[in-house]
């Protein structure tokens, strides 16, 4: 019989301030919101983990969703259900559909937010999203502040844009009991938004797309491709080309733009299958955003 | 670690290790056969329970996250007249179970009714996918689901 390591000692803050104290003081626990991205795959009737575990799912601070006319923000440990449950009009499309295509319905409603936003996945599924959506993330650690007067203790807290929370290689960047604590949404009329995530042993795929029309001018596009060798692939210089063009795209058009998206994602080292099918998936998209639509979000 | 939860409506300690399986404590130790040993990664279904009314796998459940919760199994669901809509519809639909997937499909046919009580059929596919066995086809199911919702909602409206 396999050798038993010593049970984890488990903290169950119920409050952010004792959740970040916790924390600061055991920068090597591990965090658990739902467990589906730390714990899946475990034989056996004992999980094996070592150390320490802080659970945060007591923290009701971190399972508010707060609306106003400018954002829709989450708080990390809103359970991926949750939030498809807001609906198709309040929750962007592009968001919507990743959230409802992520695993089996009780994957989704033990699946958090910042679960899937923190863990180190070879493709992110919501990350890309977030990130065409200029998203801001809260980071949030156990801070003591020395003043002449008074010893304040308190809780550090900054907000950055998503795109910053993950270096080149696709970590997570994070500093040592630091947590992620909210995730704000901008409110923003897309006329179009697309997800398409292409599961295969070794190559997946997930395109995401945002394009803005007015008049039939394209105003704003926004392209992103995740790959296991690249992590996110977005090439601005190709967006900026496209934008204050008139739809429908000639074909000669498309077939310019499908070069030139070729050409750059040769330039990254992916594979001909990768290129070829993102090439297809962005044509689509233009092709898609070139019907004609009488008014809103399709 | 003492494990205090509410299971199938009553009061209940365990002495167990924090990073136990939840399924593993509810089969084991509480002798709840109705939890099927299955994948262990989430997918299949086999270990499905209601954990504070949420559809969850329990094998993806440490113990210490089931502390002051109140947990379904099958063995308490049954006792209910939900699981009585649910598996007559399912017998008018000529649906015949596995008694390997019975108690999480019927589980996760109640999750949804308590949703859904007239579901989609998007919703009713999507539900169909929470347990991966397939002794049953997906149109007797699908079937089945509408007629345990007619049930359902039949009671519901007669109060
Ligand atoms: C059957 C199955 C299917 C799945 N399908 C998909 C899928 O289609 N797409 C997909 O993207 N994922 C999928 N997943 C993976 C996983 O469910 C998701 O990534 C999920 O969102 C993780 O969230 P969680 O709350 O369970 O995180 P956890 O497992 O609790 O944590 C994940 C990581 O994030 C850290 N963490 C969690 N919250 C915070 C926080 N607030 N601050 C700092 N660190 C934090 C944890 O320490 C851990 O390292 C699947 C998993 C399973 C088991």
């Amino acid at each position: 019989m396999a050798k038993l390591n010593r049970p984890p000692v488990i903290y169950s803050p119920t409050t952010i301030q004792d959740l970040l104290k916790i924390y600061h003081l055991n920068p090597d626990a591990l965090i658990y919101a739902g467990g589906t991205g730390l714990l899946s795959g475990a034989e056996g009737d004992i999980l094996h983990i070592r150390g320490s575990v802080i659970n945060i799912a007591g923290v009701e601070e971190l399972k508010k969703i707060n609306r106003t006319d400018r954002y829709l923000e989450l708080g990390a440990s809103v359970p991926v259900s949750k939030v498809i449950d807001l609906g198709k009009s309040i929750v962007p499309e592009a968001l919507y559909i990743a959230l409802k295509q992520m695993g089996p319905p009780q994957i989704r409603n033990m699946a958090t937010i910042g679960g899937n936003i923190c863990r180190q996945a070879n493709t992110m599924d919501i990350f890309p999203i977030l990130h065409l959506h200029d998203c801001q993330v809260e980071l949030r650690r156990f801070r003591e502040y020395r003043s002449p007067r008074r010893f304040l203790k308190g809780s550090g807290s900054k907000w950055i844009p998503v795109s910053r929370l993950i270096d080149n290689d696709g970590k997570i960047i994070m500093e040592s009991g630091e947590i992620l604590t909210r995730i704000r949404i901008p409110n923003e009329n897309w006329t179009f938004e697309s997800y398409r995530k292409i599961d295969g042993p070794g190559s997946p795929l997930i395109f995401t797309a945002l394009a803005r029309l007015d008049k039939h001018i394209l105003t704003d596009i926004r392209l992103s491709y995740s790959t296991v060798r690249e992590k996110l692939i977005r090439n601005r210089d190709l967006e900026a080309e496209m934008i204050g063009r008139r739809v429908p795209f000639s074909g000669r058009d498309l077939t310019l733009l499908e070069g030139k998206l070729e050409a750059y994602f040769k330039g990254t080292g992916e594979s001909s299958f990768t290129t070829a099918r993102a090439s297809a998936l962005t044509i689509q998209f233009l092709e898609k955003i070139s019907e004609p639509v009488d008014e809103g979000r399709v | 670690m003492n494990i205090i939860c509410n299971v199938n409506g009553k009061e209940v300690a365990v002495e167990t290790r924090p990073d136990k399986k939840l399924s593993a404590v509810l089969r084991d130790d509480l002798n709840l056969k109705g939890i099927r040993k299955g994948c262990g990664t989430g997918r299949c279904g086999s270990c499905l329970i209601l954990l504070d009314d949420q559809l969850v796998a329990s094998c993806l459940v440490p113990a210490f996250a089931a502390r002051h919760k109140s947990i379904v199994t099958i063995e308490g669901f049954s006792q209910t007249k939900e699981f009585s809509d649910i598996v007559t519809g399912f017998k008018e639909a000529g649906v015949h179970l596995c008694s390997y997937c019975a108690p999480a499909r019927v589980l996760s046919t109640a999750y949804m009714l308590r949703k859904h009580i007239m579901p989609t059929e998007e919703q009713i596919n999507d539900i169909i996918s929470s347990v991966q066995c397939r002794c049953s086809s997906f149109s007797h199911l699908k079937k089945g689901i509408i007629q345990a919702s007619i049930h359902f909602s039949r009671r519901k409206d007669n109060g």
